[in-house]
């Protein structure tokens, strides 16, 4: 299942964050040789102190990690300004609170192999797109900024997902790293499905199901508990 | 009726015109229909007093409640607002007891029966809070949001920056505009439209979109007519 986990859940899925900086290290530290910060196992940066939402791909139990993506609003601080400053001096430097940069996209194929043997490994990365696409269409958020090694612009493909190239650097890993813009739209959301197969894997607000309803229902002020509220939409 | 993109302008407007954070919150909640409003700017370094800067249309007896009853350790809105990245419907709070019970005495006070916040971060991470509440209920409040949520996340970051001023007497620039901003900017202003633009400069039509969104949120205009007259103006482009 793939659902987002902002701050206010990051201590309920502790152990799975916990997975995710560890795989983060695995794949761009010890894998694709990038230059970033690493202590011990796992692989954090300044931007994971913002408070940023990460998408993640689990278990249906929310105790094995599958794949992760972090993201953050081009309004604050953003990765892509900092790291693309010296090759493309502004040109991915957007601003605006519908336009996100989603970093440090991941899958774990061991784990993958394991638990979902019916996926297959090319597969796994579209599958954190579509998500990802849904993700964003659920949020209100109408561009998003990434970064990825060449080879990705395949699984982008595959995925259908439409991606423009914007800016490429040297020097942060052993090949160049490209930064691209991935529309989000209905239309370009459908058209992965169409592509893929694959429909409605994010989840609303999963991070916060819970087996019991909550007590008393979910919503007090003036009006009825709607349909909907934060635990229905989990099951 | 007062058509979508016109509520943003004259929002837009508002903000421009106005210095008092807390008149723009009584302006905005009337130009959009709504309950209340509040503007919550999270603790600064800067600020030594440690002084809470919250504004809000609330009624007094509210906010001498909530000051008395400590709610601020309880109010799920400002407990996860600082901590959440995304703009949320107050729907999808996690409502414990203790809040259930804040949420049962609000709702004595007339704050609203339904809420949405947009938390705001910017280039030197500071983060703010806007909230904003209606007396809609559900099906009208989906749809009201639906027309108005990106309104209120363009109007939390522009109320942010007149905070800053209020507070600090100055803030940080905005990020220049880059090469593909001006050249977007500069084709509209030769009258072409996203499509003919994209076709000019080999993107998508949904990427010149992207970039012209930049361009007007960076020079903070409400329209695209706007940010180009005065981008010509700072003489970024050419008339």
């Amino acid at each position: 299942m793939f659902f987002l986990v902002q701050a206010t859940d990051y201590n309920k899925h502790r152990t799975l964050l916990d997975q995710m900086f560890r795989l983060r290290k695995r794949v761009f530290f010890d894998e694709l040789g990038w230059d970033v910060p690493v202590d011990g196992d796992v692989e954090r940066d300044g931007y994971d102190d913002l408070k940023p939402a990460y998408l993640l791909w689990t278990d249906e139990d929310q105790t094995t990690l599958y794949g992760s993506l972090r993201l953050l609003p081009t309004t604050g601080p953003t990765l892509l300004n900092d790291v693309f400053r010296s090759t493309y001096p502004t040109d991915i430097d957007l601003c605006h609170p519908v336009i996100w940069e989603g970093t440090r996209m991941c899958v774990d194929t061991d784990e993958i192999a394991h638990g979902l043997p019916d996926v297959a490994p090319q597969d796994a990365m579209a599958m954190m797109l579509v998500a990802l696409g849904e993700c964003a269409l659920e949020h209100g958020i109408h561009t998003l900024v990434s970064n990825y090694e060449p080879h990705m612009k395949r699984i982008y493909n595959r995925a259908g997902a439409p991606l423009i190239e914007i800016g490429k650097a040297d020097g942060y890993g052993r090949r160049p790293v490209c930064c691209g813009l991935f529309e989000v739209s209905r239309t370009t959301i459908d058209g992965m499905r169409d592509k893929t197969g694959m429909a409605q894997l994010y989840v609303k607000n999963s991070a916060r199901r819970s087996r019991q309803p909550v007590k008393g229902g979910a919503w007090m002020i003036g009006s009825p508990a709607p349909a909907g509220t934060a635990w229905t939409n989990a099951i | 009726m007062v058509n979508k993109r016109d509520l943003l302008e004259a929002a837009y407007g508002i903000v421009d015109s106005t210095d008092d954070v807390q008149s723009i919150l009584d302006q905005i909640r009337d130009l959009y229909g709504l309950h209340h409003c509040v503007f919550h700017l999270g603790q600064t370094k800067v600020d030594a007093l440690d002084r809470p800067y919250v504004k809000t249309t609330y009624p007094d007896t509210w906010i001498s409640r909530y000051l008395l009853k400590g709610y601020v350790n309880v109010d799920p809105v400002a407990r996860e607002g600082f901590l959440r990245m995304l703009p949320f419907d107050w729907r999808d709070l996690e409502i414990d007891e203790t809040a259930m019970e804040m949420m049962m005495d609000a709702a004595q006070y007339d704050i609203g029966a339904n809420g949405y916040s947009v938390p705001v971060i910017d280039r030197s991470a500071r983060r703010s809070l806007f909230s904003v509440t209606s007396q809609l209920t559900d099906t009208a409040w989906d749809e009201f949001l639906a027309a108005h949520a990106g309104d209120f996340q363009e109007i939390a970051h522009r109320i942010h920056r007149k905070a800053l001023a209020d507070l600090h007497g100055d803030i940080d620039p905005m990020p220049p505009l880059g090469p593909r901003e001006i050249e977007c900017l500069m084709w509209t202003a030769r009258g072409k439209d996203y499509a003919a633009i994209a076709e000019i400069l080999g993107l998508s039509g949904h990427t010149v979109r992207g970039y012209l969104k930049s361009a007007r949120f960076k020079l903070e205009c409400a329209t695209l007519a706007q940010a180009v007259a005065k981008a010509v103006s700072l003489k970024i482009i050419s008339g």
